[in-house]
This record gives C-alpha cells, structure tokens and sequence, in this order.
C-alpha cells in the first residue's frame, strides 16, 4: 500500500492518488468540458479562471497545485 | 401531621415548588451539611421539597476492566462515575435520611423522558421507597397557579412508559456509546502503544457522516460558468432595474448575442400582473423552532438557547421549553397572559391592539408533543435578566403576540416587458397590511421594493446592458442550526439530545469551528468506520433504536426484550470489530500521525526554502515558538515567536499583508486569528501595540493590587 502523494492517505491506486483526490482529478476534467463548451476556454485560462474562485473546492485546488508543481507524476492527466 | 417528600428536579424549581405549595407562600428553607430542602404546609401535611440535581445515578459496568464487550450494567451514585460529581453526594444522603419518616412520595420533577427516569431513580435509589406508590405532579410551567393545579390534580402513579423508555435509552447509548469508544481506542492501543481517545456513539456517529458528506461535496467542486444579465431601464425619467426572464444563461455566446441585441432599444409592457398573497402567521415555537430562529437572528449555538430556555423556564417566564409541540392548547388562558404581558412596557401598545380583538385565537402548528404545549411566555413580569436571557425572552413573547394577530397580506407585482423576441420582467412587493409582522417586529422583515406606475402599452426605455459572470457554488457548511435540523428531519436524537451531539463534534476535535469543517481527525474517524463498520455511521440503524424507543413508550414491547436484542446487534458488531481490529487500528494510527502533523505546521520555511515551520517546545523554558524543521539536518535557525497561551489551530490561508501561514489561536470560548509573522507584520502593527497596552494595564492593575 502506498500513500496520496498529497495528502499521506492511504492508497492503492497507481497514481498514488487517494480516494478524494482521485475524484477531485476527475472533477477537474470534467468540470473543463464544460468551461470549454460554454466559454470556449483552453486549459491554462480554465485552471486560472476557476483557482481564482472562492468556491473552488479544498481537494481540487490541491491537485491543481500538484499539476503546476515540478513533481506532478507521469501520466496523471 | 402526613409527611410528603416532594422530588424537584433542580434547585430553583424545588423553590418555586415549595413557594407554589406552601399556605402561607413562605416556606423555609432547611440547611444541611452544604445542601438544602423546602418544608412547607398544605392540606394538613408537611411537604418536604428536595432537588436531585439532574441525574443523581448513572449507569456503571458490573464487570471490571477498560476493555470490551462490556454489556451487563447497574445503577449506581454519580459519584462513583463522574469523579467531578461531590456535589451529589449530600443530596443523596439528605434525601436517604429524610425518606425514613414519610408517608407520600411524589414527583415533581420535569414532564418528559429524563425527568421521569431522574424521579424514579431518585426513589428507587435514594429513598429506597417502591415507586409503585409514588404519585406525580404534571405542569408545563413553573407558575404558582400552574403548581397549585398540578398539585390539586395530582397523578396517582408515575408514567410507567416513560421510564422505561428513558432507562431504554440510557442503557443503549451507554452500551454503544462506551463499547465502541473503547473499541476504536483500543485499537490504536493495541496498534501503536498510543492511549487517545476516539470517541464515537449511537447519534455521534451518523451526525459526523452528515458532515462528512458535506465537507466532501465543498472540496470536490469545480464552479461552473454560467451568465446573468443586468439590466438598468428608464420610465418617464425613473430608473429602474430589469430582470432577463431566465436567470441561468448557459452559453456565454449566447450571453453576448443577447446583449448586442437588446443594446440601445426600447421594451413595451405587455401586461401588468397583480397577486395578493396571504401570509398567514408563523406556528408557535417548539424547541427546534426557537433554535432555529435565536441562531438565525442573535447567533444562539442551539446548545445556548436551550440553556437560556431553561433559565427563563426556572424563573416561570415561559413554559417547559423542552417540548416539540407547535400547539397552543384552550386549555392554557391565554386571555390572562396577553393581560399581564400589557404590565411590561414594550409590549403595552401591542397586547392592548389584540385585547380589542372580539376573540383570541392563536394560530396551531402541525407538530403535536403530548406532554406539553408549544413555548409560550406564562406572562409573569420578568427580573433582572442577561441581555442574552432578554433577547430570548423578547422572541419568545413577540412569536407568542404574533399568533393572534391577522394574517399579513403582500401585494406582489411582475410587469412583463417585451423587447424583440426577449422578454423582461419588472417586480415589485408592496406590504398591504402588516397583521402579525407588526407583532413580530423585529424578527419578520419583508423585502418590499415599490414600483411606479406602469400601465400596458407603456414604453421602457433600455439604458445599460451588462454581463454578469456567475458560477455554480458548492453547498454551504452545516451550522449547528442546519445540523439540528437534519438530525430533526432524520429523527435521530431527541429535542433535548440533538444540541449535545452537535456540540460534541466539535469538542472531540472533529471539526475545527462552527462551519463544521472536518479535521483530519474527523476525516480518519468517518473514513475508519466508513470502510469497517458502516453500521455506526449509518442513520437507519440508530433510527430504529429511536423507533424500539416510541415502541416501549407506547407499551408496544417491553424494554428488557427490546434491551436483549440491542445487545445480540451490539455484539455481533463487536465480534465483527475484533476481527478487523489490527486493519482500523493501522488506519486511525496513519490518520492520527496525520493530524498531528498537520497541527504542527505552519507552511513552508521562508529561509532554507527546503524545511516546514513547525510548533516546538523549548526542553529549556518551557515555551513554545516556530522553527524550520530543518534545524538538526540542515542547520537552518529561522524562528518565529507564538503566543503562549491558547490552542494553535494552523488554518488553510495566509497573511494578506506578509503572505505568511495564518492560525488561529483559541482560548476558552474566544479565538482570534494571526500570522506567523505576526510580531513583524505590516499589517499587524496596531493589534501588537494594542496588546502591548493591554500588558501594559494589566500589569499596572496588579501593582495597585485591583
């Protein structure tokens, strides 16, 4: 068993995501076909638009943090 | 002369008793060895008023051992229990000696669940009498009148149901409650060699999922684009503000389209709508009800209205505020109270507005308690109160005001504007009479918003046009109103129950604040039983705990037979637990080492830019600072100082002055937030000369010895 390699949750998944972050991954994919069909953005002004918001959540954030960091693994996206 | 002892459940009620029950209105009042009963006369018998201070027994393990299953329990002295409880111990003698020589035993302690069970373990106990022969006073509020009736109208025997439903519940939470805190405790023990306690209970455990759920909606979301238009207009040279008849744009090009379209042109009212509305007034308060409403209006935590409740109860201000009732009984003269609430000043206009009223009805509620009636002022005129106990007292009497008054009747208006293929609306909200809202005032507020005059055919003239940027937003956090009320809804814990529990979380540590955002020990408990024993998170299971409740209160089953059966389920969850118990004891471990690291830290070291500042004690003084954990390996000496006294709770933002990690130190009940850098914060220069003031007096105050 490995560990999140953001938040030290215990994880079996090979991105060495947890359970929580995983979800948070897939939210922020998600949430990017929508930002693309209603504001035709592209990837960058999407993360910088929505790591503005308030409301973005707490998990989500992090990964986003994760990917604009130098030790995001291979693949992840 | 008969001798009578008379049970109370707390020391003022005893007194308001014996004031209530004496001939003379003077009874005195006995001193023994720190404690203290009420001897009055009435009918020819001496009645001798004693307290029980709540619970004076508690439910005790038969077999010995910090360990579980743990299912065989007998009552015993609190003080045997709760070390803290030396207090109990005089009374239980006092009433032991004072039991010898009676003829009667009645109880008077409060009508429900609790107070039952306290009445009849009090004689069972303490005056060692059979309970059978007891007889019980029944009233819903602590008014002489109301005492006498009670007295006059005595119950021959005490509410048989009631108690075994209450001793149902006291045995079941402990059984749960103590079982499987011991169990997760234990598991860490085991796994690790740590003793801390993980506290979980038969209500905790389904309320920590409620938040759990939530916190785990908040940090998952990704807001999601979507458009709004605002629009200013202009009628015979008014301004006015228009709405685009959807609210939700779903495409931003569609957005801009729309704008192009409808830039420097002109709408025509198509129809004017009137609607009445009638607005009847709001049902009478039952206890969820005014938790609710003291939270939204003062910020009462629902913990601290009941308290309050119960304080203004004790001083015969209002009913037994511990009832789920939204009714107003005939039964209670409510003609007489409105009278004596005209003797208080502020209310002198509005009770002489209602008196004029050819009859006084109030209106009813749905929800229906068959032991009291909803909270309502008993019109005595109040004391010296707390400015906390007033604003409660106010609500309370000015809810009870509003429910005879009229209805309130609202006129709303839409003007339909058509523009080319789009369509705009205009409102408006005029109040036409203000019925109960006059009563209510300051706690019913309607958004009117006057329009002028517009008649169809009209032209609207479209001056400015802009887009509005929105997004979806996540839910918002529960607050210990919004979690009362689901716990409600779910019917899990009772009305006297549901604020401890909502309470609890947070004093165990599962949340961080009053927006009920888990901690990561909150997140390792849910996620341990989550995966293990989904059974305690789950509100099924403990609703139909709930449910054998009502069913031993209605003499459905008995409680021996529904008590064996709780505890085959509790065993077999326990025997489910013991098998699994070096995997959730690996998991709260992780969980645990997380937590405290992150208590620990307060961000990234500005200095070596490799190590994190994390909260050290001094082995030398004693005191506590910040330093970079790069100390020993790395030798970096970067340190910040803390203050001294209070929790250090690191909190998930920074300085917007220095950029540095923000926490928050609390201490007692009060909190207050800072920055690492807080001695050498631009932005904090005038909060450190004000403690340096505050030292500065205080220090001053104890040389001149004040």
């Amino acid at each position: 068993m490995s560990q999140c390699i953001i938040c030290g949750r215990n994880t079996n998944d090979e991105t060495f995501l947890c359970v929580y972050h995983k979800t948070a991954l897939q939210n922020l994919k998600d949430g990017y076909t929508e930002w693309k069909n209603r504001a035709s953005v592209d990837w960058e002004d999407y993360i910088e638009s929505i790591y503005n918001l308030d409301s973005l959540g707490i998990w989500v954030r992090e990964i986003i943090d994760l990917l604009k960091s130098e030790d995001v693994p291979s693949g992840l996206l | 002369m008969l001798k009578c002892l008379v049970i109370a459940e707390k020391p003022t009620a005893a007194k308001r008793i014996a004031e209530a029950l004496d001939e003379n209105s003077n009874p005195s009042e006995i001193k023994k060895r720190g404690v203290s009963y009420f001897e009055c006369v009435r009918n020819e018998c001496t009645l001798l008023v004693v307290y029980a201070l709540g619970n004076l027994f508690e439910l005790k393990q038969t077999e010995k051992g910090w360990t579980y299953p743990r299912l065989e329990v007998e009552w015993v002295p609190k003080y045997e229990v709760v070390k803290k409880a030396t207090n109990v111990k005089p009374i239980i003698n006092l009433i032991k000696g004072l039991s010898k020589d009676i003829d009667t035993f009645v109880v008077a302690t409060d009508y429900d669940i609790e107070g039952s069970l306290i009445g009849f373990l009090t004689l069972k106990y303490a005056c060692k009498t059979d309970p059978k022969k007891a007889r019980r006073m029944i009233f819903s509020n602590l008014t002489k009148a109301e005492l006498q009736t009670s007295y006059e109208n005595i119950s021959p025997e005490l509410d048989f149901p009631l108690i075994e439903a209450g001793w149902f519940r006291h045995e079941v939470d402990w059984l749960y409650g103590i079982n499987f805190t011991r169990a997760l405790t234990l598991a860490i023990k085991n796994t690790a060699g740590w003793f801390k306690i993980i506290s979980t209970g038969r209500v905790q455990g389904p309320s920590l999922a409620f938040v759990a759920e939530r916190n785990r909606e908040i940090n998952l979301h990704v807001p999601i684009p979507f458009w709004g238009l605002s629009i200013q207009g202009e009628h015979n040279g008014e301004p006015l503000e228009i709405e685009y008849s959807k609210n939700r744009i779903e495409f931003k090009h569609d957005a801009v389209n729309i704008v192009k379209d409808l830039q420097n042109t002109h709408g025509v009212v198509r129809s004017v709508n009137k609607k009445q509305s009638t607005l009847s007034p709001p049902a009478p308060f039952n206890l969820s009800g005014l938790q609710s409403e003291a939270y939204r209006h003062f910020g009462f935590k629902p913990s601290r209205t009941l308290a309050l409740a119960q304080k203004l109860y004790l001083d015969a201000l209002i009913s037994y505020p511990r009832t789920s009732s939204q009714k107003i009984p005939e039964s209670i003269d409510t003609q007489e109270i409105i009278k004596n609430l005209g003797k208080i000043k502020t209310y002198k206009n509005l009770t002489a507005e209602l008196l004029k009223k050819k009859k006084l009805i109030p209106i009813q509620g749905e929800k229906t308690d068959p032991a009291h009636p909803a909270i309502h002022p008993t019109g005595n005129k109040p004391g010296k109160l707390t400015p906390s106990e007033k604003k409660l007292y106010d609500l309370i009497v000015r809810r009870f005001l509003a429910l005879f008054a009229d209805s309130s009747i609202k006129e709303s208006l839409r003007v339909d504007i058509e523009c080319g293929e789009y369509l705009l609306f205009l409102r408006g909200l005029i109040v036409l009479t203000q019925g109960w809202m006059k009563f209510y005032d300051p706690y019913a507020k309607s958004n009117e918003r006057e329009l002028p005059l517009i008649k169809e055919g009209d032209t609207i003239e479209l001056k400015q046009i802009s887009i509005e940027d929105k997004f979806s937003s996540a839910p918002s956090y529960y607050n210990p109103s919004s979690l009362m009320k689901v716990l409600e809804k779910e019917n899990l814990g009772t009305k006297s129950t549901r604020a401890c529990i909502v309470d609890s979380l947070k004093s165990r540590g599962y949340t961080l604040n009053d927006r009920f955002e888990l901690s990561t020990l909150g997140y390792t408990t849910f996620e341990t039983l989550h995966q293990y024993m989904p059974m305690m998170l789950s509100a099924e299971f403990t609703r139909q705990l709930e449910e054998e409740m009502d069913s031993i209160r209605f003499e459905k089953r008995e409680r021996e037979q529904a008590l064996v059966s709780a505890k085959e389920n509790l065993l077999e969850l326990l025997r489910r637990f013991q098998k699994q118990e070096e995997e959730i004891g690996n998991a709260l471990v992780s969980g645990l080492q997380r937590f405290w690291k992150e208590k620990q830290e307060l961000g990234d070291c500005p200095k070596c830019k490799d190590g994190r500042l994390i909260v050290i004690k001094s082995p030398k003084t004693g005191k506590r600072f910040v330093g970079c954990s790069n100390y020993k390996e790395g030798g970096c000496d970067q340190t910040f100082p803390l203050p001294q006294k209070g929790e250090i709770v690191p909190l998930e933002r920074f300085c917007e002055h220095c950029g540095y990690q923000m926490f928050k130190v609390v201490s007692r009940r009060r909190g207050w937030e800072t920055c690492v850098n807080w001695t050498e914060c631009p932005g904090r220069t005038e909060d450190l000369q004000a403690l340096e003031e505050r030292r500065m007096k205080s220090k001053e105050n104890e040389e001149d010895g004040i």
